[in-house]
């Protein structure tokens, strides 16, 4: 529980969040539909040491991080 | 004439037991004892006369079915240790006698035997009921920590079920989604009485699928001019549903320090366990509720977190 580190926080990853609730407005409040905006925010968050790091697959985006790897290749 | 010991010894067959065998009593016990008396049939033990001794089988039934339920339990015991010596037999008169004599000496002499025998009940009885107490005292000791285990373990009271470090990664990489269950998850935010900050979710609601992971947002903010420092906890409702709820990153019990005028977005990433949808007391629960509150904290409070 002590993962989210909120001592430096400074709101650069609220653009993200803004961007989620946007996506949750606009498809009826389902989660599902959203999946790819709350990864990129727990992304962010790694990025700025706000969130301990994990990989995305322990987070249970693994089947967006195998997308992303077939859209790359 | 109803002798209260009758069930104690399960009547007169008692003494038929003792009457099948048929060693002798040695020659030189029968000499020591003096000649026998007859005696009242209904007295207690205790308070027969010394050498109230005599040959009929009614004196028998008397020490067995004695007033006093104490004397018929250290009779029976006498009995038992008196087999190796008894031999009786209605038929026969002189061994009768020996067999009875050494039955009112045992008994009388035993007066001490079964003063013995009541002291010892006494202190095996103090001795059960300290440690009870002991046993009690302890166990409202080791209440606390068990308490929280249980908690965490069946989730009961709304905790969630508590997401240790690295114990569920495998179960979040390996869980699969159920479609066709579609849960509400509604969000709630409340402070103390005592706490100034504004603290609410940034979404009333969100639509839920089990196996899957979600993500949702409260914002807290210190419009005072002073840092506050804060803790929150949570609960869910219904409570049966709390076992399934896994939060894989939240803010909760932990201190959060706002500084005057500062905003914060505080995320709660969770899932809903894929069992859920199997448990048949949550078959008609389609709406979670999910509830946090804060609490203003003194600086540099520690609290013992779960797990």
């Amino acid at each position: 529980m002590s993962d989210i580190n909120f001592k430096n926080n400074t709101g650069e990853c609220r653009a993200f969040m803004i961007k989620y609730m946007i996506c949750l407005r606009d498809n009826n409040k389902e989660t599902s539909q959203c999946r790819h905006e709350s990864r990129d925010y727990l992304q962010c968050r790694m990025d700025r040491n706000l969130m301990k790091k994990e990989e995305m697959k322990k987070l249970g985006f693994g089947d967006l991080v195998e997308q992303k790897f077939q859209e790359n290749s | 004439m109803i002798f209260p010991c009758q069930g104690v010894l399960r009547g007169p067959s008692l003494v038929w037991k003792v009457i099948k065998i048929n060693r002798v009593l040695p020659q030189d016990v029968i000499k020591q004892h003096r000649a026998p008396h007859f005696c009242m049939h209904t007295r207690p033990i205790n308070r027969l006369p010394n050498n109230c001794i005599h040959s009929s089988p009614c004196f028998i039934k008397d020490i067995l079915f004695s007033h006093s339920i104490r004397n018929c339990v250290s009779v029976r015991t006498t009995i038992f240790n008196i087999r190796g010596f008894s031999t009786l037999s209605h038929n026969k008169p002189q061994f009768e006698n020996h067999w009875v004599r050494f039955v009112g000496i045992r008994l009388l002499s035993g007066g001490k035997g079964t003063q013995d025998a009541i002291s010892y009940k006494r202190r095996t009885v103090l001795t059960y009921i300290l440690a009870g107490c002991i046993f009690m005292v302890g166990a409202s000791y080791a209440g606390v920590p068990l308490y929280r285990m249980f908690c965490q373990a069946t989730g009961l009271g709304g905790q969630a079920g508590l997401e240790t470090k690295g114990h569920k990664t495998s179960k979040i990489e390996t869980m699969q989604k159920v479609e066709d269950r579609v849960i509400k998850v509604m969000f709630n935010a409340d402070v103390s009485a005592s706490m100034r900050w504004n603290f609410k979710p940034q979404q009333h609601e969100i639509q839920v699928i089990p196996g899957e992971t979600a993500l949702a947002f409260y914002t807290a903010t210190n419009p005072t001019d002073k840092p506050i420092v804060g803790i929150s906890t949570y609960n869910i409702l219904p409570f049966e549903a709390g076992q399934y709820f896994n939060k894989i990153q939240c803010f909760c019990f932990e201190e959060q320090r706002l500084n005057p005028h500062e905003q914060v977005d505080m995320p709660v990433f969770f899932y809903i366990d894929p069992d859920y949808a199997e448990d048949p007391k949550l078959e008609n629960v389609n709406t979670i509720f999910l509830s946090y509150t804060f609490f203003e904290a003194k600086e540099g409070l520690n609290l013992p977190l779960p797990g």
